[in-house]
């Protein structure tokens, strides 16, 4: 993925035939086969968190994904955004089947419950998801991706000596390349639109109530998870690079940089990794906080794809 | 590997393809992915059959499942809705001939007229047509997700419309599950779909107008080739 392919080029139909071609299933994985013993109980302890907040940020992005498909700019992308909700799905399901593996799942194998802060992520997804502009959406899926892909799963393999655990990540990162990939082609053909669509789309079509709700729901749920994951001792430097990379990639874009969610979004990004910057001690901690007292009850009952999840391979 | 697709892999139907050839034949190297060891039923196969005891799946794009599911469901044991994109479906009502101009006007006598006099009677109706199938659906289906699975992306019209008859009623049936997610493969022992999931099934219904064909098509025809 080095060249710098514009978008009028990328042939999105061969990316389309080569997500069909690698399709894989939960079934084709040996689940029962050896390595789980080299989980040590220190090891499973600490992981048991990690795994189940990696479970929800896949199911969270895969519903992100069904958003896109809404508003996909070409048929052959919303179908491509149709199996990537599915992968998406997928993993969630494979990460769910590996805790299975670990016994981290009580006997009825339940989906472990989400913190208030991925619940608040479910319910605006539920209320606004379908109605955030393409340009935010589009932008935002690919920062998270590069942070999933560089950070927490390259973790998470250095953590974890069980082979199982490795070939599902050989899939599972072979579908988020191919994310990534698209990702950013579809930026840039964003990008490459007229720049008055490019403002409207940003800002005119989002009501402040919204604006508002994104951050008081997006800031927290982010900022907890990194503080999360580097107290379980992920090096900042690895959080660091994995941003990074998203700059790196939209940089190489022709069109991107024309998108202001773009901009927008790595600055925020970048203050994310910085612990030192005010954003934290003025917004993102007395969010956390806040948030912290909110009642899982006011939400309501989620919608019904947050039942969707399992780590059965084969359904009857 | 258990489960694994039955049919030898011609692997250079997408290896050896060239790239410009490969766009032609969109869907040629999904043909090494069939190997139900069951009965896949085709065009109207389906009709009066006894599905007794069966699970069955019924793979298409949402109107024409539509169309078989409520059969289907009358005598099978289960049945998986793999549904390959949503249309929209008109509610049952009068048997006007086409939904252009009369339901705009059975409906909304007044705008009827006056867009027919404007000659906007076409976008009127789809308007119409579209809010008459959302509030059909909204009515029919309780639970918000699965409302949303059955919604188009596209707007009303782009593509005929069907008539909803009986299907939601079949969806809501305990018996039957909708599947959005897109079916990737027929295994030996049912349908594998981009979620991760195995799903074991006994009989295979492909509607005329399901992705599946074109893969289904280039299986006859190397297994003629083979004989
Ligand atoms: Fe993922
Ligand atoms: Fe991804």
């Amino acid at each position: 993925m080095t060249s710098t392919t514009s978008a009028a080029t990328y042939d999105f139909d061969a990316m389309l035939q080569t997500i069909k071609d690698k399709q894989w299933s939960l079934a084709d994985i040996d689940w029962e086969a050896p390595g789980a013993e080299l989980m040590t109980p220190d090891l499973r302890a600490k992981m048991k968190p990690f795994l189940a907040d990696l479970v929800w940020i896949e199911h969270v992005g895969a519903r992100g994904f069904a958003s896109l498909a809404t508003k996909a700019p070409t048929s052959t992308i919303a179908e491509i955004y149709r199996y990537f909700h599915a992968e998406e799905q997928k993993h969630a399901n494979a990460e769910l089947a590996l805790m299975k593996r670990w016994g981290m799942l009580d006997e009825d194998g339940s989906v472990p419950e989400p913190n208030i802060n991925v619940k608040m992520a479910i319910k605006t997804l539920d209320d606004f998801g379908d109605s955030l502009p393409l340009t935010g959406l589009a932008t935002l899926i690919p920062l998270l991706e590069c942070a999933l892909d560089g950070a927490l799963v390259k973790f998470l393999l250095d953590e974890v000596p069980d082979p199982v655990c490795h070939e599902v990540f050989r899939h599972i990162n072979s579908d988020e390349a191919r994310h990534i990939a698209v990702d950013f082609q579809v930026l840039e053909l964003i990008g490459a639109g007229p720049l008055h669509k490019l403002l409207i789309e940003s800002i005119g079509n989002l009501k402040p109530q919204v604006v508002l709700g994104l951050i008081v729901v997006f800031v927290p749920l982010i900022n907890k998870m990194r503080d999360n994951i580097v107290a379980m001792g992920l090096p900042e430097q690895k959080l660091y690079n994995a941003v990074k990379r998203f700059g790196t990639i939209g940089g190489r874009g022709v069109h991107t940089a024309r998108i202001p969610a773009y901009h927008v979004l790595k600055a925020q990004a970048a203050m994310i990794i910085d612990r030192t910057h005010p954003y934290h001690r003025f917004l993102a901690d007395p969010l956390v906080k806040v948030t912290s007292f909110v009642p899982a009850r006011v939400l309501g009952k989620p919608q019904s794809w947050t039942e969707e999840l399992t780590h059965e391979p084969v359904a009857s | 590997m258990s489960g694994a697709p039955t049919t030898p892999a011609p692997s250079g139907a997408s290896g050896s393809r060239s790239r410009d050839s490969r766009r032609t034949t969109p869907r040629a190297a999904t043909a090494s992915r069939v190997g139900f060891a069951g009965p896949v039923l085709r065009d109207d196969a389906w009709r009066g059959r006894d599905f007794s005891g069966q699970r069955v799946a019924v793979i298409g794009p949402g109107d024409e499942v539509a169309r078989i599911v409520p059969s289907v469901i009358a005598t099978a044991a289960r049945v998986k809705v793999f549904q390959e994109e949503a249309r929209w479906l008109r509610p049952p009502g009068p048997p006007a001939g086409s939904l252009g101009g009369s339901v705009a006007r059975l409906v909304t006598t007044p705008i009827g007229q006056v867009a027919d006099l404007l000659g906007v009677a076409g976008p009127v109706d789809r308007l119409v047509g579209e809010r008459l199938s959302r509030r059909h659906l909204r009515r029919s289906v309780d639970d918000a997700w699965t409302r949303r699975l059955l919604t188009p992306h596209r707007r009303f019209g782009a593509r005929g419309t069907s008539v909803e008859r009986d299907y939601y009623r079949a969806l809501a049936d305990e018996r039957c599950v909708l599947v959005a997610w897109p079916v990737y493969a027929l295994v030996t022992d049912g349908v594998r779909s981009a979620e991760g999931v195995e799903h074991r099934v006994d009989v295979v219904v492909v509607t005329a107008g399901s992705r599946l064909r074109a893969t289904l098509q280039d299986t006859d025809r190397s297994e003629e080739q083979s004989r």
